[in-house]
């Protein structure tokens, strides 16, 4: 990878490892410093990474600092203030509980429901990001739809 | 197929978008059959997050890595003076170039025609007292090497050789009949063994005698004949162009300073 594909894959996937990283920290800064990280490795690397796969690279290092950084810290603590007055398609509400149901989950089993929702990766791709094996990560997924659900229906029962 | 066992994990699996097209019927035709399960699948299917776009990594400039520019010449005045200067050197070579090259083509369309007219068609070969026929390659074909007059492109290799002996027995007569003088004969240097006679018979040549084994028709020995003139006439005009260049030259001015260069 050159300085220009390099560039490209900051300008292409910053954003997306951005709110990855946010989800999984909680902290916007920490998430600054894990992205950055993330593109730092990369560049040091970039003489063995090829383009295509820089962006399953960057998932990995921001994965494996996200997950580092929130075992250091602890508990999550979204800012639901500053996102409630931006428009999003789902319900504000629903959202809101969704934060939260996202803050009860471990943190590997948020990262495996981020990496499948906002980014779509099927469990074969989550496994080879993560390094755990197909099979735990539908079993992990699983486990956290059914938090998430039981969460939901619980918030929908009490309003 | 979907049962009352296993329809939480088809649930979970079409949540997680992993559910083939068939399944997925599967799974809704269940659901539509036990109309209870509707909320359960409603609830799964809201657990899906949808990235909030709006989430961005501010000054996304620091992640990146500065571009090597690309190397730009500056061009001040001395440089263009200097293109300049180039330019009309390049201008005076093309336009002397151009003119030789007139003149070399006009020569070339010269000297074709008569090369045409000078040469015979067959070379006139002079008996002189320097050489024998009987010096000359057994193995000539007569066929092959003697002269014959313009066939059609239809005529058989025998029709050419019956032609070409005849020609060589009246050659051979008009040898005989005057063995003392030298005299031309349309017919090339090459004559078979069936001429050789006691008294050998001398060619007299202005053109060397070729032992070649290579037979070479009349046509061909014309256009290379041609062809060897037309190349000795290049090279004479490209001497006329070299004492042309030799004394040429070229000024030009560059910053207020005179350059002259001569050829």
């Amino acid at each position: 990878m050159d300085i220009y594909s390099y560039n490209a894959c900051v300008q292409q996937w910053a954003d997306a490892l951005f709110r990855f990283a946010y989800k999984c920290t909680g902290h916007e800064e920490d998430a600054r410093d894990v992205v950055q990280g993330a593109f730092e490795v990369l560049w040091q690397k970039r003489g063995d990474v090829q383009q295509e796969k820089a962006k399953a690279f960057l998932f990995q290092v921001t994965y494996r600092q996200s997950v580092d950084n929130y075992r250091k810290k602890g508990k999550i603590v979204y800012k639901e203030a500053e996102r409630t007055d931006l428009t999003h398609p789902q319900n504000p509400d629903l959202k809101k509980i969704l934060d939260k149901a996202l803050a009860q989950l471990d943190e590997q089993s948020r990262a495996l429901v981020l990496l499948k929702d906002y980014e779509g990766y099927r469990y074969e791709e989550i496994a080879q990001i993560t390094g755990l094996n197909e099979s735990q990560v539908k079993v992990y997924l699983h486990r956290a739809r059914k938090v998430l659900k039981a969460y939901l229906v619980n918030v929908e029962n009490i309003i | 197929m979907v049962t009352f066992e296993n329809y939480e994990e088809y649930m979970m699996l079409y949540a997680d978008g992993e559910l083939s097209g068939a399944a997925i019927n599967e799974l809704l035709d269940f659901v539509a059959e036990h109309p209870e399960l509707e909320s359960e699948l409603n609830a799964y299917m809201s657990t899906r997050l949808e990235p909030e776009m709006e989430l961005v990594f501010a000054n996304k400039e620091s992640l990146l890595h500065p571009e090597p520019a690309k190397k730009t010449i500056a061009f001040g005045w001395i440089r263009y003076g200097v293109a300049a200067g180039v330019a009309l050197l390049l201008g005076v070579g093309i336009y002397n170039l151009n003119r030789s090259d007139k003149t070399l083509n006009n020569n070339v369309a010269v000297t074709k025609p008569q090369a045409t007219k000078t040469q015979p068609i067959a070379a006139k070969v002079v008996v002189n007292q320097t050489d024998t026929i009987n010096s000359r390659p057994a193995t000539l074909a007569p066929a092959k090497n003697t002269i014959r007059k313009k066939q059609n492109a239809h005529t058989t290799i025998e029709e050419a050789s019956r032609n070409q002996k005849a020609q060589e027995r009246s050659n051979l007569a008009m040898l005989q009949s005057a063995p003392e003088q030298g005299f031309a004969v349309n017919m090339k240097p090459y004559v078979s063994d069936i001429y050789a006679t006691a008294d050998p018979i001398i060619i007299n040549s202005k053109e060397p005698v070729r032992k070649s084994h290579m037979p070479v028709s009349d046509e061909n020995k014309e256009t290379m004949y041609a062809l060897g003139q037309a190349i000795s006439d290049k090279v004479h005009d490209v001497k006329n162009l070299t004492a042309n260049i030799k004394t040429s030259g070229v000024g030009f001015n560059i910053g207020g300073k005179e350059i002259k260069v001569n050829f």
